[in-house]
C-alpha cells in the first residue's frame, strides 16, 4: 500500500525535501515541547487554584466545625460570607455529620446553573447529596476546562472526627484565561520559531543541497558541450566530496577513451582514404576526387588531365631486391610525384606500382605533355635507398577529359591504355592517349580470349634448340620452347603471350601442357635409343609462387615414366631469388631426383652473388645480351669473363645463349666456357629435325668447316642472325 | 416535646411534616425524650472540645476526663454512648452521681432535673473544685453555672456564664463564645 502523498514528497526537489525534513523534525520538536510545556503550565495553574480552594476550603471548614457541631447554621453563613465576598468563589455548600445540606451560599452575580449540588433542595435526601459530591469529586478536574467552574471537597474535622464535608465552586475563568495566555504565547514562540526555522533550514539545506546541484549543473553542461576534458572542484571531503571525485574519474575515463575513439576514426579514415604504405589516396578517395573535379571541370568547361604512371620492371625489383625494398622504393616515388603538381591536383596510389595523378584546368594537350614529361624526368636521377642506389623508370599514360572520355572509368582506362603503349614504346616514356590506341588494346582482349581456348584446341607446339658441349661437340640437352600457332596471326613466339598468360592466370596450364609434351617427346627419344640427351623445360616465377613445383614435376614424370636425370629445369635469376627458402629447398629436392636446375638469363637480373652458392644449380645460362656485345664492348667482355670464372670456381656448368657467329665461338672456348646454344649451332626446331642433332657427331666441327650434314636450316639461320 | 417538632417542620415545608405527623404518630412520641437528651449529650461532648481546663487537672495527655451526672432524667442516659470516646486526647468516663457526693474526681459536671433549691449547693461545690458545669434547667448561668443549655425557637442552645468560667480558670474558645449567649450572674 502506498500513502497517497508518498510520490509527491518522492517527486519534489531535493532542496525542498530537506527542507521538508528539517522543518518536520524541528516543527515535531517544537510542538511536542510546546505541548509538554503548556500541560505542565496548565498542571501548576490548576495546582495553584486548586490548593487556594482546598486552602479556602479548610479556612471555612475550620471556622464552621463549631457551627456544625453545635447545628447552628448562622454562624457558619457568617464564616463563609466574608471569604467568598471577595475572588471569584461561586458557591460554598456545607454538609452536616449525616451527609444532609448543612449551609448553602451562592455568591450574589455568580450564577452557574450546572453546578451538581445547585439542584438539589434544602432537605434532599443523603443519598442525593453524596451522589452530587461523587460527581463534583469525579469531574473537579474536567469542570474546570470545560465547565467554567473550580471545584474542591474538603472533610470538616473537630478533634480528628469528621464532621462534615465543605463543598466549594469556584469560577474557572481566571485559570482559563491564564492557560489560554499560556497556548497563545506558546503559539506564537511556535509561529517565531518557524518561520526562523524556515529561514535556518533553507541556509541549512544548502550544506547538501548545493554541491549535488553544482554536481547536477557540470554534468548537465558537459552533457552539452559534450567537453569531457570539464572538471569538478570538490567542495568538501564528505561522501558528496567522494561522488565528485567519482564524476571526475568517470569523466577521465571518458575522455580518455573518447579520445581513442576519435584516433581510431581518424585512423579508419586514413585506412578507407589513403594508401598506408605512401600516405598518399587510394583508389577510392581518388575515384571521389576525380568524379567530383570531373564535375567542376564540366561547369566550367575546363580540361583535366588523367595521369597513369607505372614502374617499369618494378615486379623485378621487388623480386630480387625483397619486398621491403619494393616498398622504401615506391614511398620515395610517391615523394618525387608531390613534387611535381600543383596544390589543386592529386596524387593516389591505386596499388602495385601504379600511381595515378590528375590535373584541373589544363589549358590544352600541349600541357598535359609538359606534366607527363616532368613526370619522365623525376625519374632520371637514381633513388637512394640506404646505401645502396637504384635506378628505375616510369611508364605515364596520359588523357584528357573532356576529349578522350567523360567519366572516371573510361579516363582512367584509356590512361592505362596509353601507358600499356608508353611501356610497348621501349619504357621510360609517357604518351598520350589516342583512338588507336584502343584498338590495340582491344586486340590484346581478343589475344586473350584466344589464349584461354588454345590450350584446348592444341594450338601450341614445342621447339626444341640444343645445346652443344664446346669439348666434345656433342648435344647435351635440347631447350624445348613453346609457340603458338594462332589460326589468325600465325606463328606468335612466347614474348608475344607468355606476359599475357601470366597476367591472366594461364600460364599454370601453359606450362603444365609444355613440362607434360616435352618429357613424353624426350620420353619417345629414349625410347627410340637414341642418344640420352636432357630436355629443358622453362618454369615460370609463377609456379614458385603457387608452391607446387615439386608436385607438378612429380607428377609429370610419373606419368610419363621418364628417368629424372633427362629433365632439366630452367628457372630465371628473379624467380630464384623470390621466395629463396621454399625456392631452394624444391630446386635441393629436385636435384636429389636428379634433375639438372639451370639459371636462364642469368646476369640481367639482380642477382646476390653472396648467396648465389647456396642453390643447388648445376648450370647457368650466361644472358644473350652479352654475347652478343662482347666482341664489341669491352665491359661485356669482362662479364662474360668474369661469370665464366666464377661460375667455374662454384663449380657449375656454364652455357652461352645467343651464339650467333664463330669469334664469338672461338672467344667463349678461349674463356672456358663449357656449351653453347644459339643460332650458330641450330635456332629453335621441331622434335623431329632436332633428334637429327643427337649423334655422336662434333656439331661444331661440322659447323666451322660448313659440312654437310648440318641441317640446312641451321644454316640458314646463321644467314638470318646475322642479318 | 411535640411542639418543637411542628415548629421544626415549619421551617421547613408544610407537607412533608403533616405527613411525618399523620404516618409516623404514637411511636415517634415515645422516642421523643431521648431523642431531644441525645442533642444535648452531643452538645456536651462537643463542647467540652473547645473548653482549656485549668493546668494541672489532668494528671496525663492520657488521663480521663470524667464527667460527672447528677440528677434525675435522661440526660446521664444520653452521655453514656460517649463513655470511652476522646476529647482532646482524654478517654471521656461517665459517672452518674448522688447529690451530696464528693467531686473530687470529676472535671465536667452535668446538672439536670435537680430542684433549685439543692443547686446552689452543688455549684458551689463545683466551683471550689474548678468543674465546668453544664445544665439545661433555665437561667442555670444566670444562677451561676457556667453553660446553660436552653431552648431557642426550637433549637437547643447555650448560654455562658464567662465571669463563672474565668473565676473557675476555664478557658472557652472565642468560637464556642461566638455561638453562645453571653450572660452574667443575676441578669
Amino acid at each position: 500500500m502506498r500513502r497517497p502523498g508518498e510520490k509527491f514528497i518522492r517527486n519534489l526537489p531535493l532542496q525542498r525535501k530537506l527542507m521538508l525534513i528539517i522543518m518536520g523534525c524541528c516543527t515535531a520538536t517544537l510542538f511536542v515541547s510546546s505541548l509538554f510545556f503548556v500541560a505542565r503550565e496548565a498542571k501548576v495553574l490548576y495546582r495553584n487554584q486548586q490548593e487556594y480552594l482546598v486552602s479556602l476550603a479548610d479556612m471555612i471548614g475550620r471556622n464552621s466545625a463549631p457551627a456544625l457541631a453545635f447545628n447552628d447554621p448562622k454562624p457558619a453563613l457568617d464564616t463563609i460570607r466574608p471569604v467568598t465576598e471577595k475572588g471569584n468563589i461561586l458557591a460554598v455548600y456545607i454538609l452536616n455529620k449525616d451527609g444532609r445540606l448543612f449551609v448553602r451560599y451562592q455568591a450574589a452575580g455568580q450564577v452557574h446553573t450546572a453546578l451538581p449540588l445547585e439542584g438539589l433542595p434544602d432537605w434532599a435526601s443523603q443519598d442525593q447529596v453524596a451522589e452530587a459530591v461523587r460527581q463534583v469529586t469525579s469531574e473537579a478536574y474536567t469542570s474546570s476546562f470545560l465547565s467554567g467552574y473550580a471545584s474542591v471537597v474538603r472533610p470538616i474535622r473537630l478533634d480528628g472526627e469528621q464532621i462534615g464535608t465543605v463543598v466549594i465552586h469556584a469560577n474557572a475563568s481566571g485559570f482559563l484565561n491564564s492557560l489560554r495566555w499560556n497556548v497563545l504565547v506558546a503559539l506564537g514562540f511556535m509561529a517565531v520559531t518557524f518561520l526562523v526555522f524556515c529561514l535556518f533550514s533553507a541556509r541549512l539545506q544548502l550544506m547538501i543541497s548545493a554541491p549535488l546541484l553544482g554536481l547536477l549543473a557540470a554534468m548537465k553542461e558537459i552533457s552539452a558541450s559534450k567537453n569531457f576534458a570539464l572538471r569538478v572542484t570538490k567542495p568538501c571531503d564528505d561522501e558528496i566530496g567522494l561522488l565528485y571525485d567519482g564524476f571526475n574519474e568517470m569523466l577521465h575515463e571518458i575522455e580518455e577513451r573518447d579520445q581513442i575513439l576519435r584516433q581510431r576514426q581518424a585512423h579508419l579514415q586514413q585506412l578507407a582514404h589513403y594508401d598506408p604504405l605512401t600516405r598518399l589516396p587510394n583508389r577510392t578517395l581518388f575515384y571521389d576526387r576525380l568524379a567530383q573535379a570531373l564535375f567542376h571541370a564540366e561547369r566550367a568547361r575546363e580540361a583535366v588531365a588523367v595521369i597513369f604512371i607505372d614502374l617499369d620492371h618494378f615486379k623485378d625489383i621487388n623480386d630480387t631486391l625483397g619486398h621491403r625494398t619494393g616498398d622504401l622504393l615506391l614511398i620515395e616515388v610517391a615523394g618525387r610525384l608531390g613534387t611535381v603538381v600543383r596544390s589543386c591536383d592529386t596524387v593516389a596510389r591505386l596499388g602495385g606500382d601504379e600511381f595515378t595523378i590528375f590535373c584541373q584546368n589544363v589549358a590544352n594537350e600541349e600541357n598535359a605533355a609538359l606534366v607527363a614529361q616532368k613526370l619522365v624526368a623525376l625519374f632520371a636521377t637514381p633513388f637512394r635507398l640506404g646505401s645502396s642506389e637504384i635506378r628505375v623508370t616510369a611508364s605515364v599514360g596520359v588523357t584528357l577529359f573532356p576529349h578522350h572520355g567523360k567519366t572516371v572509368d573510361e579516363l582512367l582506362m584509356n590512361a592505362d591504355i596509353a601507358m600499356y603503349h608508353a611501356k610497348g614504346c621501349g619504357k621510360n616514356v609517357f604518351a598520350l592517349f589516342d583512338k588507336r590506341m584502343n584498338e590495340h588494346a582491344s586486340e590484346r582482349v581478343t589475344l586473350l580470349a584466344d589464349l584461354r581456348q588454345a590450350v584446348e584446341l592444341g594450338q601450341f607446339v614445342l621447339h626444341y634448340q640444343p645445346k652443344v658441349d664446346l669439348l666434345t661437340g656433342k648435344v647435351t640437352s635440347v631447350e624445348s620452347l613453346v609457340r603458338w600457332m594462332h589460326p589468325r596471326l600465325g606463328m606468335l613466339a612466347p614474348d608475344k603471350f607468355i606476359r599475357l598468360a601470366e597476367e591472366s592466370g594461364m600460364i599454370a596450364e601453359l606450362t603444365a601442357w609444355v613440362l607434360r609434351t616435352a618429357c613424353l617427346q624426350a620420353k619417345a627419344w629414349q625410347d627410340a635409343n637414341l642418344a640420352p640427351v636432357r630436355v629443358a623445360v622453362n618454369l615460370s616465377p609463377f609456379h614458385f609462387q603457387r608452391q607446387d613445383v615439386k608436385q607438378s614435376v612429380c607428377a609429370v614424370l610419373e606419368a610419363t615414366g621418364l628417368d629424372p636425370t633427362l629433365l632439366e629445369i630452367e628457372i630465371t635469376e628473379s624467380a630464384l631469388m623470390q621466395n629463396d627458402e621454399y625456392t631452394c629447398r624444391v630446386l635441393r629436392e629436385l636435384r636429389e631426383m636428379g634433375i639438372t636446375i639451370s639459371v636462364d638469363d642469368f646476369g640481367t637480373g639482380y642477382s646476390s652473388l653472396s648467396y648465389l652458392h647456396r642453390f643447388p644449380i648445376n648450370t647457368l645460362k650466361i644472358d644473350r645480351t652479352f654475347i652478343l656485345n662482347m666482341m664489341k664492348s669491352s665491359e661485356d667482355q669482362a662479364i662474360v669473363t668474369a661469370i665464366i670464372a666464377m661460375a667455374k670456381s662454384l663449380k657449375m656448368q656454364i652455357v652461352a645463349e645467343g651464339v650467333e657467329s664463330v669469334d664469338q665461338l672461338e672467344a667463349l672456348k678461349d674463356q672456358g666456357c663449357h656449351e653453347i646454344q644459339g643460332f650458330l649451332v641450330s635456332r629453335p626446331v621441331n622434335a623431329e629435325r632436332v633428334a637429327r642433332f643427337f649423334t655422336d657427331e662434333d656439331h661444331l666441327q661440322l659447323q666451322n668447316s660448313a659440312a654437310q650434314p648440318l641441317a640446312e636450316g641451321t644454316a640458314q639461320h646463321l644467314v638470318n642472325g646475322k642479318a | 416535646m411535640p411542639a418543637i417538632r411542628i415548629r421544626r417542620c415549619r421551617l421547613g415545608l408544610m407537607l412533608p411534616a403533616l405527613l411525618c405527623l399523620l404516618l409516623g404518630g404514637a411511636g415517634r412520641l415515645l422516642a421523643e425524650a431521648p431523642q431531644e437528651y441525645q442533642v444535648k449529650g452531643a452538645m456536651v461532648f462537643n463542647m467540652a472540645k473547645y473548653i482549656e481546663w485549668p493546668t494541672g487537672v489532668f494528671s496525663g495527655s492520657g488521663a480521663p476526663l470524667v464527667v460527672c451526672s447528677i440528677g434525675r432524667g435522661p440526660f446521664t442516659g444520653a452521655l453514656e454512648q460517649y463513655r470511652g470516646k476522646t476529647v482532646l486526647g482524654h478517654p471521656l468516663q461517665v459517672r452518674r452521681m448522688q447529690p451530696g457526693e464528693e467531686l473530687g474526681e470529676c472535671h465536667l459536671l452535668v446538672v439536670s432535673g435537680v430542684e433549685k433549691r439543692y443547686l446552689a449547693g452543688i455549684l458551689d461545690q463545683a466551683r471550689k473544685r474548678s468543674l465546668l458545669t453544664v445544665s439545661d434547667i433555665p437561667d442555670f448561668a444566670r444562677l451561676g453555672g457556667i453553660i446553660g443549655l436552653v431552648e431557642v425557637e426550637g433549637r437547643v442552645r447555650f448560654e455562658i456564664n464567662v465571669k463563672a468560667a474565668q473565676q473557675s480558670r476555664f478557658k472557652i474558645s472565642s468560637q464556642l463564645l461566638k455561638l453562645a449567649r453571653i450572660v452574667r450572674e443575676g441578669e
